[in-house]
């Protein structure tokens, strides 16, 4: 197996809070709390959590859209922050990203032409006009868009073409990483299958490899090989799909997994939900120790006092609890 | 089998195969909008009548800004002597000097906000799209200069400079600007955590661009709205420094000023008052109903 | 059984400038006592036009026709204070956005204490207790506490809750949720479900549940309409709906979500094509373009809603063809 595409070591987002006066300390959210990964080239990983768990920050940090307060994220063996600013900038066309609420994320200013066109006038100086718009109104075909359709504006499509002009224009520059924030949340369920089918086929196609960052647990099972688990900025489990789903150590990824609701009456039915206790706790002030732990209903002495480590437990299946032997 | 092709597509394409659906751009969509709005384009055409006539009445008339006539003081408006809107109490003619007046108001709104307009756009841009610490100190000039009472200020200038009606342009639109640069900013500020400007970057855009293409376009909308707003308010602006006594000298003349002179002989002549307080209430209608319109229109286009 | 709702033909319209654009269109069904409904559709469906009609509650150019019966009663597009009076005490309604159900400047106690003092009379010390014992059974934790607090002190799922117990405060006959755990998280989303359950099972309150997620459905749910473009296509029991389902939209969303028990190699079948828009409907069944059994007769005219089974209705001429 070849090296890591990515590697993202001992990354943290803390985001400043102004302070309350003069005096007191600086508070800051922390969103993205000391994360290690690796990613492999053409590989699916999905990043689950709920809302708060700092699964939008670490998509960013990694593509430098937010600067990381500690941490390096390294891609083919060059850490990120480090490079100057040009050829970061050089860089950008092999990392790219999409984004939940698909209108918001196209200007409406442009058409869909100079959309879709403008990473290749960025990156593919050689290019003429023509054969841009040639490139364009190809990709524009191949994620099921009418090539016709290439000076229309934004607003003229529907959220779920919109989420394909979205795709076009990260995907032209052929990247070798996309970042996929919530990229079905917000289409209709009739609609949520045709783009994971598009995404997928195009993954199939190019060998990109996918952060798919999600909620939902059975998008995230029908999109990816491995499955990173996040809660308050901290990872709590990796494995592969099938350990995963089949196996959770977390009690976290436990709960998250009884509580996904399944189209199925008999199944949803006759299943045990595990409850978790209390709300989420703040960011600001996370728990010490394992910060599951105000919530865990395996808590013991160890788990509030201890932060756990990211340990292995079966191969590739690394779960961060104390107590997951007495699963 | 005749499948409802089309419908596969989607919506979009049955319009396009529809045919005549020309792509239309957020302008062209909000033209049409405001061009669907009846008291909108009303508006314009009546502030277009308006401009017209300050431009070319004049010309109609056998007299001048400066003739005087002594033996017609406070003629009455009639259609026998020529004077069609009367004599002042000088025996000038009102027609003449009420569009005359109409120039000078109409230029110095038009002037002032694009002087408003220039430096509200480079400043507030600026602020909002750099952000932090830069911004927290421009922004906090822009309260000091607010805190300025407007009289206060140019009457320093006046006596500093003496009167002169380029003073006036720029007092007034040096001041106007600080309202253009915090809507400016706001609006950058907004249009800054959009989504799509986090695409611009992460496909590696440099940021003169992402300001061009991104950020400008997106803020202009409601900029153009707040311009059709506050060009009427500067015309006031400048009528009630005249009405002081601190704006157009004799014997240029404005609309604040015909209207200062008429409410002095508003019992013996009140059609000095009326021709250009009519005018200048026409004009303000004609501003803020196509101001409206232009608000409607982007509001709806930009959905 | 007497049903408590009884819909009838139910039609809304919008007057969008010089064109009405039908939302929904001849929507009819029961609604028993205790019964739980789920209504499935995606955006433009009219799935929550329909219900904000029953209420009138629909924006100013929408207009509404046909019946609606409320326990033998027409309520539909009757007088604004009886509307108003039967909103709060015998048809509760709640919303995605719990936030915006709250007034943020009152104490929740306070606002669940009014809600008795005006439509039940109490005084306020007697409603207090009421209120307080309404925190405990949607399981707020120290309720005397949260009494106190404002609305933007509680978390999205605590608020969720204090919407459910002002929705059930005065022992309503019928609670409509529109997409009410849609913003919620998982987790927090199964707490709001099994508090709605607890509900069902342990009052005479019928639910409506207004929701794009069949597994929301699945779980909760007695009965099942699902809506397409403004009608109904099917409608039926769970049972019927998931394991026997007839109408081509509804075996194509059922398809066309991820499973945790489908094998996630083989790829999803999805539904091709867009939903309709509504200013442009097709003439015959508005399913015809995405529809993989469509003959020529779907575009002649809009199927009727047939029964194919005793509780089974079906909006398609083709339900029995083989899938």
């Amino acid at each position: 197996m070849s090296g890591p595409l990515l590697q993202v070591d001992g990354l943290k987002v803390h985001y400043p809070l102004p302070r309350r006066s003069w005096f007191a300390e600086r508070q800051s959210v922390k969103a993205v709390d000391d994360v290690s990964f690796k990613l492999y080239p053409g590989e699916a990983l999905g990043v689950v959590g709920e809302t708060g768990c700092g699964k939008s920050s670490l998509g960013r940090a990694i593509l430098q859209l937010v600067a990381p307060t500690a941490g390096k994220v390294v891609w083919l063996g060059r850490s990120l922050a480090d490079l100057p600013r040009a050829e970061l900038a050089a860089l950008r066309g092999e990392l790219q990203l999409i984004f939940q609420d698909p209108l918001s994320s196209l200007n409406p200013r442009m058409t869909i032409g100079d959309l879709i066109g403008e990473p290749l006038q960025l990156h593919r100086k050689d290019l003429s006009r023509d054969q841009v718009r040639q490139h364009v109104q190809d990709m524009m075909a191949r994620v099921g868009l009418v090539p016709e359709m290439i000076s229309r504006y934004p607003n003229e499509f529907s959220g779920g073409q919109c989420q394909r002009i979205s795709i076009a224009r990260a995907m032209i520059l052929r990247p070798k990483l996309l970042v996929c924030d919530e990229p079905v949340s917000a289409l209709d369920v009739s609609i949520q299958a045709q783009v994971l089918n598009l995404l997928k086929a195009l993954q199939a196609e190019t060998g990109v490899a996918l952060i798919f960052i999600s909620h939902d647990l059975s998008v995230v099972r029908y999109m990816c090989q491995r499955v990173l688990v996040m809660y308050l900025g901290r990872i709590m489990e990796v494995a592969d799909r099938q350990r995963l789903f089949q196996a959770p150590l977390h009690p976290y990824t436990q709960a998250l997994l009884s509580a996904v609701p399944e189209p199925d009456p008999r199944r949803q039915r006759g299943k045990t939900i595990v409850e978790l206790e209390g709300d989420l706790p703040s960011p600001i002030n996370p728990p010490s120790g394992c910060v599951f732990h105000t919530r865990c209903g395996k808590a013991a002495p160890a788990c509030v006092s201890q932060r756990p480590t990211l340990e292995r437990a079966f191969g590739a299946h690394q779960v961060a609890c104390h107590r997951w032997r007495d699963t | 089998m005749s499948r409802p092709e089309a419908q596969l597509l989607g919506s979009e394409s049955v319009a396009a195969a529809g045919g005549g659906h020309v792509s239309a751009s957020m302008w062209r969509q909000a033209g049409r909008r405001f061009a669907a709005n009846r008291v909108a384009m009303a508006s314009l055409f009546t502030l277009g009548l308006i401009a017209l006539a300050c431009l070319f009445a004049p010309l109609l008339s056998p007299h001048t800004l400066e003739d005087t006539y002594w033996e017609y003081i406070l003629v009455p408006p009639s259609l026998e002597n020529s004077h069609w809107f009367g004599t002042d109490a000088n025996g000038r003619d009102l027609f003449v000097r009420v569009f005359h007046g109409g120039r000078i108001s109409l230029a110095i709104g038009v002037l002032t906000t694009l002087v408003a307009l220039t430096i509200g756009l480079a400043y507030g841009a600026t602020a909002g799209f750099v952000g932090g610490k830069t911004d927290g100190v421009m922004m906090r000039a822009v309260d000091v200069l607010y805190s300025l009472p407007l009289l206060f200020f140019i009457i320093i200038l006046v006596t500093v400079f003496g009167r002169n009606i380029w003073l006036i342009f720029l007092s007034i639109g040096a001041l106007e600007w600080l309202t253009m640069s915090r809507i400016v900013r706001g609006q950058t500020l907004s249009v800054r955590r959009k989504e799509y400007v986090e695409s611009a970057y992460a496909i590696g855009l440099p940021a003169g661009a992402i300001l061009r293409r991104y950020i400008v376009p997106n803020v202009i909308g409601p900029v153009i709205v707040y311009v059709t707003l506050l060009i009427p308010t500067n015309i006031v602006v400048e009528s009630y420094l005249s009405f002081l006594g601190l704006g157009v000298q004799e014997p240029l003349t404005s609309w604040g000023l015909l209207i200062s002179q008429g409410a002095e002989e508003l019992q013996v002549a009140p059609w000095l008052l009326l021709f250009p307080a009519t005018l200048l209430s026409l004009t303000m209608f004609c501003f803020n109903f196509i101001g409206d319109g232009l608000r409607d229109a982007l509001d709806a286009a930009q959905r | 059984m007497i049903p408590v709702l009884s819909v009838k033909d139910l039609t809304v319209q919008f007057a969008l400038g010089p064109r009405q654009v039908i939302a929904v269109n001849g929507l009819s069904f029961d609604l028993g006592p205790g019964e739980c409904l789920g209504v499935v559709g995606e955006s433009g469906s009219g799935k929550s036009q329909s219900f904000l009609a029953m209420l009138g509650l629909l924006a100013r150019n929408g207009s509404a026709a046909g019946s609606v019966r409320f326990k033998g009663k027409e309520i539909l597009n009757a007088p604004k204070a009886q509307l108003q009076r039967l909103r709060g005490e015998r048809i509760s309604m709640m919303f995605q956005d719990a936030l915006s159900g709250l007034t943020p400047n009152l104490r929740i106690g306070r606002q669940l204490e009014e809600v008795l003092m005006v439509h039940r009379g109490l005084s306020r010390a007697r409603a207090r207790q009421r209120a307080l014992n309404m925190l405990e059974i949607v399981k707020i934790p120290e309720p005397e506490q949260r009494y106190n607090a404002y609305p933007f002190e509680l978390s999205g799922g605590m608020r969720q809750r204090v919407m459910i117990a002002l929705a059930l405060l005065c022992k309503p006959d019928v609670l409509i949720c529109d997409e009410p755990t849609t913003a919620l998280d998982v987790t927090v989303q199964a707490q709001v479900l099994k508090l709605l359950d607890d509900t069902r099972r342990h009052t005479d309150t019928a639910i409506i549940l207004i929701t794009h997620d069949l597994g929301v459905v699945a779980g909760l749910c007695d009965r099942v309409l699902i809506m397409y473009a403004g009608r109904a296509v099917e409608t039926g029991s769970v049972e019927d709906i998931f394991y026997q389902a007839a109408h081509p939209y509804t075996r194509g969303l059922l398809r066309s979500v991820p499973r945790l028990d489908a094998d996630p190699e083989q790829p999803l079948p999805a539904i091709s094509g867009h939903p309709p828009i509504l200013e442009n409907l097709p003439a015959g069944c508005a399913f015809a373009g995405r529809c993989d059994r469509y003959i020529q007769r779907c575009a002649a005219g809009v199927p009727e809603l047939r029964q194919v089974a005793a509780s089974h209705g079906v909006a398609c001429l083709r339900a029995e063809a083989a899938p």
